[in-house]
């Protein structure tokens, strides 16, 4: 979806002081959170943990810090799934319900047989697609033309795995896109930006 | 110039979130009913939450690529398997794992320089560097990397010469990339460990180059 978190190209952001010492978490609840992520994946690719965020109202996302951000998620999926209640969330003197039954997120060994559309020096052009759902596509690519730079191998499409839908396992490659296509003429000649994308964003240019 | 740009800039409520001792409070809170509600219905195991914690506080970080990237400058061997088949070369020295399943070794040299954003999230190469700086995770850099590459590295106290070619890698899907940074003029008779300890997490990330020791 176009969502907050499509940030790349906007202005008026100020870049911070950047603390070279900084620990990987400054307060005891950012660690909390970002161990329940990693040991809880449950039913939860990583795309559709991606798209709970991507969902957040644009003014939440951003007055909320980074770990703020997941626990927001993590919340919103135990929810979701029925691991627990937005009654239990608020108010831990009240009665637990027990969690209910998950499968945790497996996916079998994609096929990696699967034929590449494209090859290397390939030009092609970004399908300029809106989904409302999750998509890896930054907008500031979506109807540019760019070249296959590198084939990556099979992955699995991230539009399909995020909602549950059937995988979609293809061709990933870095395409390489010239920064004046991107950003005119304020670009600088000499600048080039790479972006992976899947077989189903492209089409061929020729 | 670094120090200069930096303390010109107002501060920054990504540097970190700013919060009244009362909303701290409340967050704390939340986190605490969160662990309770996680731990009691059986989903996640205390001891395994801080199995987690203890693993990237003290197990990864930076250390682990500036090894790799040591290993490259004095083993032309290795160097040429790192930029070939980054995944395997990287494992070769025992690091590896979830955000560096699948990786991409990009060289900086006189006439190009590489640097590794992630607008649509955080994407980052946890074994080889750890967990990113919240600068990396935050709106301005993943806004600006992507149409300013120059402007950001200025602000970072980096001026690159007009003369070379700049190339920002988006991490949009799966592949983790490491910037494998120039070394360092006057480190000719230096061991590998020495090395190993001239290189910074930026450097690999493409954001500043490696000083000379002096």
């Amino acid at each position: 979806m176009n969502g907050m978190h499509d940030v790349g190209g906007m202005g008026g952001f100020t870049l911070p002081v950047r603390d070279p010492d900084e620990p990987p978490f400054k307060y005891e609840w950012e660690a909390l959170v970002f161990a329940a992520n990693q040991a809880f994946h449950g039913p939860w690719p990583v795309d559709r943990r991606r798209f709970a965020i991507e969902s957040m109202p644009p003014d939440l996302y951003l007055s909320t810090s980074y770990f703020g951000r997941w626990l927001w998620r993590f919340e919103k999926l135990l929810v979701e799934d029925g691991l627990a209640t937005e009654e239990e969330l608020r108010n831990p003197d009240g009665p637990m319900s027990p969690a209910a039954d998950f499968q945790p997120f497996v996916r079998d060994a994609v096929d990696h047989t699967i034929p590449p559309k494209f090859r290397v020096g390939d030009d092609v052009l970004v399908k300029n697609e809106h989904p409302t759902g999750h998509t890896r596509v930054p907008r500031y690519v979506r109807g540019r033309r760019g070249t296959i730079h590198l084939d990556h191998g099979v992955y699995d499409l991230p539009d399909t795995v995020a909602h549950g839908l059937d995988p979609k396992p293809q061709h990933c490659y870095a395409v390489i896109f010239r920064a004046s296509e991107l950003w005119g003429a304020r670009a600088n000649p000499r600048d080039w930006i790479y972006v992976d994308l899947w077989d189903d964003y492209l089409l061929a240019d020729s | 110039m670094a120090e200069k740009h930096q303390h010109d800039a107002p501060p920054s409520p990504y540097l970190e979130k700013r919060r009244t001792a009362a909303e701290t409070e409340a967050l704390e809170e939340r986190v605490r009913r969160l662990e309770n509600l996680l731990t009691e219905k059986g989903i996640v195991s205390k001891k395994t939450l801080d199995r987690v914690v203890s693993i990237y506080e003290n197990d990864l970080g930076p250390l682990n690529g500036a090894k790799v990237v040591a290993r490259a400058w004095v083993d032309e061997a290795y160097r040429q398997r790192l930029l070939a088949d980054a995944t395997k070369a990287i494992k070769e020295l025992g690091f590896g794992g979830l955000q560096g399943e699948h990786m991409v070794v990009v060289e900086n040299t006189a006439t190009v320089h590489n640097i590794v954003a992630c607008t649509l999230c955080s994407c980052y190469p946890w074994p080889v560097l750890g967990l990113p700086p919240t600068w990396y995770k935050n709106p301005p850099y993943r806004s600006r990397i992507a149409i300013d590459p120059r402007g950001v590295l200025v602000e970072f106290g980096l001026e690159l010469d007009d003369s070379i070619e700049v190339r920002v890698w988006d991490s949009s899907a799966e592949i983790r990339y490491l910037v494998l940074p120039e070394r360092p003029q006057g480190t000719e008779g230096f061991s590998e460990e020495e090395l190993t300890a001239l290189v910074t997490r930026d450097s690999m990330i493409g954001v500043a180059r490696i000083n000379s020791p002096s």
